[in-house]
């Protein structure tokens, strides 16, 4: 199990407001967790690029899509998972209810399969049998793609959670069990109570 | 009997040979543009209000505010607004850009980013990280007068063109 909320060096100098807000969202949260080495995942304070993923039950069904352009700067969960599991099944669910907690503000969740488009059948059946709402996705060309890259996900590491807000990362939670889902819960707790500062 | 065989072979391959070269065609119609292209673009129209607008097929509210962009351009070219968009969709996805094209036909000129990297980003302006869409304002002057890091309206779009076409006249 392994959570960071530690500002890495790349983001010693602020480079705008937004990177302000970030950090400033980054040490509030740094209260309520401690600081350990990341083992999957951006760094807090590091800035999400756009990329795009094959959209398997979501509003873009189908199509190649950008989740993080979609969210723009609202308050999300960007969820990476190695493969399908059990375990996998267990933390999608545990994420669709978070979603459904919050959803009546602008916090939003995506859930994705980095294996690649073999997962998209049991994906699909997992959200037709649980009437999942937060979308789930896939890596187009698996551990291979570029977004592997650009997120820094580590594709021996079952599970990463980035937190992000105004499109930078505020927390990063990976390799958890299920039963460490609130880890992810009061991170997510602690983003939401600083949207707007 | 044999030559009525080769005669539909040759016509398959006219056919074949026609949609490969139409689809190269397509492919040309989107130039391709570097970081230092879309300096020396704004730079060659200096005494005009330029946007550039970077876009993808996949970016959602990219594909949103672009009527917006239209409609502002219209509305002001003949006071001096010129806009450049810039698609930020790989090499491989020129038919989803052409898709584009034909949905919005925009009457401003389109490029393809010539590369999709950290070099370019910082090549077009910093701090960018790769987020879109990202529209850059430049004044008459060929200042950046704006950077915005999330989509843009026609309101705020003519808020920020507006005044700068009034200092330029």
């Amino acid at each position: 199990m392994m959570i960071s909320n530690k500002i890495t060096d790349r983001l010693v100098v602020p480079r705008s407001l937004l990177l302000s807000a970030a950090l400033i969202v980054s040490a509030g949260l740094a209260q309520v967790s401690s600081a350990q080495e990341i083992v999957s995942g951006l760094a807090v304070g590091a800035p999400t690029q756009s990329v795009p993923v094959l959209d398997v039950t979501g509003a873009y069904k189908g199509q190649r899509i950008c989740y993080v352009c979609e969210f723009q700067d609202d308050p999300n969960i960007l969820a990476f998972f190695k493969d399908t599991s059990d375990a996998t099944k267990q933390f999608i669910l545990q994420l669709n209810e978070l979603y459904a907690q919050n959803k009546s503000g602008n916090f939003k969740v995506v859930a994705t399969i980095v294996a690649g488009p073999d997962a998209s059948s049991w994906l699909e059946q997992l959200s037709e049998t649980e009437k999942l709402e937060i979308p789930l996705v896939v890596f187009r060309r698996g551990p291979a793609d570029v977004a592997t890259r650009l997120f820094e996900i580590n594709p021996e590491i079952h599970n990463t959670f980035l937190l992000t807000q105004n499109r930078f990362v505020v927390a990063n939670v990976a390799g958890i069990s299920p039963d460490e889902f609130a880890l992810v819960a009061d991170a997510t707790a602690s983003m939401l109570a600083s949207d707007g500062l | 009997m044999i030559a009525t065989r080769f005669g539909w072979l040759a016509l398959v391959s006219t056919v074949i040979m026609a949609q490969c070269f139409a689809g190269t065609l397509r492919a040309q119609t989107v130039p391709v543009i570097t970081a230092d292209e879309i300096h020396a673009l704004v730079e060659s129209n200096r005494g005009d209000i330029v946007v550039v607008n970077f876009w993808a097929t996949w970016c959602p509210p990219c594909l949103a505010e672009f009527p917006d962009i239209i409609k502002v351009y219209e509305e002001f070219r003949s006071e001096g607004l010129k806009v450049f968009a810039v698609s930020m969709n790989e090499a491989d996805e020129t038919e989803d850009i052409e898709g584009f094209l034909q949905t919005f036909e925009p009457p401003f000129p389109v490029y393809r980013a010539a590369s999709v990297d950290e070099a370019f980003y910082a090549g077009v302006v910093s701090p960018w990280f790769g987020e879109m869409p990202i529209t850059l304002i430049f004044d008459a002057a060929g200042n950046q007068a704006h950077f915005h890091r999330r989509a843009v309206d026609y309101a705020g779009l003519t808020s920020d063109i507006t005044p700068l076409l009034s200092a330029s006249q």
